[in-house]
């Protein structure tokens, strides 16, 4: 790659960008999932436009741990020398499609659409990986799949205090002791019951 | 010119899932409390107390109100209605709104809606097929009902307007009376999904009676004494149902659905050779079958002995669904 190419990618503004990028997609997937659970346990709008944020926040955050994973794994793996930065940068693109996100709010279709966008921005992260590294693409697929898998593995070390913290954060934000799913909700439409069990 | 027509047809794509994500969104804003149920102009006025049974019936996609009806339905209904004495029909429920507001009586839109149907039922007029907005519409209602992420909420507001609508009929809570779920086409996935909130709020034996229903799945079938579906073999519509919902598939044996299927609290009835909807359907009158009784009465007769089985489900001392599932 030409050093003044190499020198804009590693600019800061383009740095924010990419940042500005994934948690956009991250504010997008945040609507069409954490926004209906949000809505689902009547929280207030202030509470849920504080939820939406979090959520993007926290988005953007594990996309920055995810992307370090990678990143490690490449220099291991394949001894790839490449600047954390320039990597972070090139494999934000794959966040593109995730802009998208909020078409997850589509009925019954939504969730297939936010698979085939995931599929998509997956494609679009190993182009990156490839481009930036140099690996060919089967190198670079491995690369992912054992990034991903070393950021789990990490996840699944730290499930019970990161559930913990997460349950705490999700109370703060939204103010509900504990998130209900939807499966979770009434069968009993009060005011209707039968005389008899209302006096009980 | 085709750029004009791409660009017009990007914009109607726009507008159409914007619509599509609008719907749910409004649900769970009304959930959450952002917004409060609109009145529903004049209260309408209570009936006596009814013994019953009860048939609560919900129109296709066609629909716009609670209180729209074709001249199909309504002689259909009469004919139903001969065949049960004391039966109570309750058609004033509009299944696509969980506000029971009909289309026409929306906020924003009503004046659209209105000229939509004004348009439609102008046999002349060479716009009718706008008409198809007001089923595509009310189709995007029932695709949220099946959605298991919004369906919950979906159809505990459409069950509430169900209970009211029953209890301006006559229905006396705790009295146990028989209440029959009837949807036609989109209707049947809004009975079916609404049913096990009035079952487990009644307390009463519920059973659903899907005319060509399109349906998903659904855990009231956990709770209703029975599902009958009933369908014509030159009616191809239905058959989407089976399609377009995974958990219908064979292939998901655990499915709510194929569990009941498999217990026999799901009953597929063909009734012959009934189209989906206008001449040839399941109300129309002036088509017979061998036997010499028209469309509409073979639909009607079928119904009715629904209608009575689940009346001799009453006298079942408790769980109304453990006894009707046996059946």
């Amino acid at each position: 790659m030409p050093l003044e190419q190499l020198k804009l990618l590693l600019s800061p503004q383009v740095v924010t960008a990419a940042a500005l990028l994934i948690f956009l997609a991250g504010l997008s997937e945040g609507v069409g999932t954490q926004g209906v659970t949000l809505l689902m346990n009547r929280i207030t709008p202030l509470r849920f436009g504080l939820g939406l944020l979090a959520s993007a926040l926290l988005y953007l955050l594990s996309a920055v741990i995810w992307m370090w994973g990678l990143w490690l794994v490449m220099r291991f793996l394949f001894a790839v020398d490449v600047p954390l930065r320039l990597f972070f940068v090139a494999v934000s693109a794959a966040y593109g499609p995730l802009l998208l996100g909020a078409l997850g709010l589509l009925p019954l279709i939504g969730p297939l659409i936010r698979w085939g966008l995931r599929l998509w921005s997956f494609v679009i992260a190993l182009a990156a990986i490839v481009a930036v590294t140099g690996l060919t693409h089967w190198q670079a697929a491995l690369g992912a799949l054992a990034g991903s898998l070393l950021v789990e593995a990490a996840r699944w070390v730290l499930s019970d205090p990161a559930a913990a913290a997460a349950r705490r954060f999700w109370a703060l934000v939204t103010g509900k002791p504990r998130l209900a799913r939807h499966d979770e909700l009434p069968e009993v439409i009060p005011g209707y019951e039968p005389a008899t069990e209302t006096s009980q | 010119m085709i750029s004009a027509l791409m660009w017009l047809g990007i914009a109607l794509l726009v507008l159409f899932i914007l619509v599509a994500i609008a719907i749910p969104l409004l649900a769970l804003a009304w959930w959450a409390g952002w917004r409060t149920r609109a009145p529903q102009g004049e209260p309408r006025p209570n009936d006596p107390p009814a013994p019953g049974p009860f048939l609560v019936y919900l129109s296709g996609v066609g629909d716009i109100s609670g209180e729209y009806s074709t001249l199909y339905e309504d002689d259909f209904l009469e004919a139903i209605a001969e065949r049960i004495p004391g039966l109570v029909i309750v058609t004033d429920v509009f299944a696509y709104s969980y506000v029971n507001v009909g289309m026409t009586s929306e906020g924003n839109l009503g004046w659209f809606w209105a000229w939509v149907n004004a348009v439609r039922l102008n046999k002349g007029s060479p716009l009718r097929r706008v008409g198809k907005l007001i089923n595509l519409r009310n189709a995007l209602h029932v695709a949220v009902s099946a959605d298991r992420r919004y369906g919950p909420i979906y159809n505990y507001g459409v069950a509430e307007m169900i209970l009211q609508g029953l209890l301006r009929h006559g229905y006396v809570l705790g009295s146990g009376a028989p209440v029959t779920l009837l949807g036609y086409s989109g209707g049947g996935q809004i009975a079916l999904a609404t049913a096990g909130f009035i079952q487990a709020t009644l307390r009463a034996p519920v059973q659903v009676i899907s005319l060509a229903g399109i349906m998903s799945s659904s855990d009231s079938l956990s709770r209703i004494s029975a599902l009958t579906h009933l369908y014509g073999t030159e009616d191809h519509n239905q058959r989407l149902g089976q399609l377009l919902f995974p958990a219908r598939w064979p292939l998901f044996q655990g499915s709510d659905w194929n569990q009941a299927l498999a217990t026999g609290k799901i009953e597929l009835v063909c009734l012959g050779p009934m189209c989906h909807t206008g001449r040839g359907s399941y109300l129309d009158a002036t088509q017979h079958i061998a036997d010499g009784r028209s469309f509409q009465a073979v639909t009607a007769d079928e119904i009715a002995e629904r209608i009575r089985r689940l009346g001799g489900v009453t006298a079942a001392p408790t769980r109304p669904a453990a006894a009707a599932s046996s059946t």
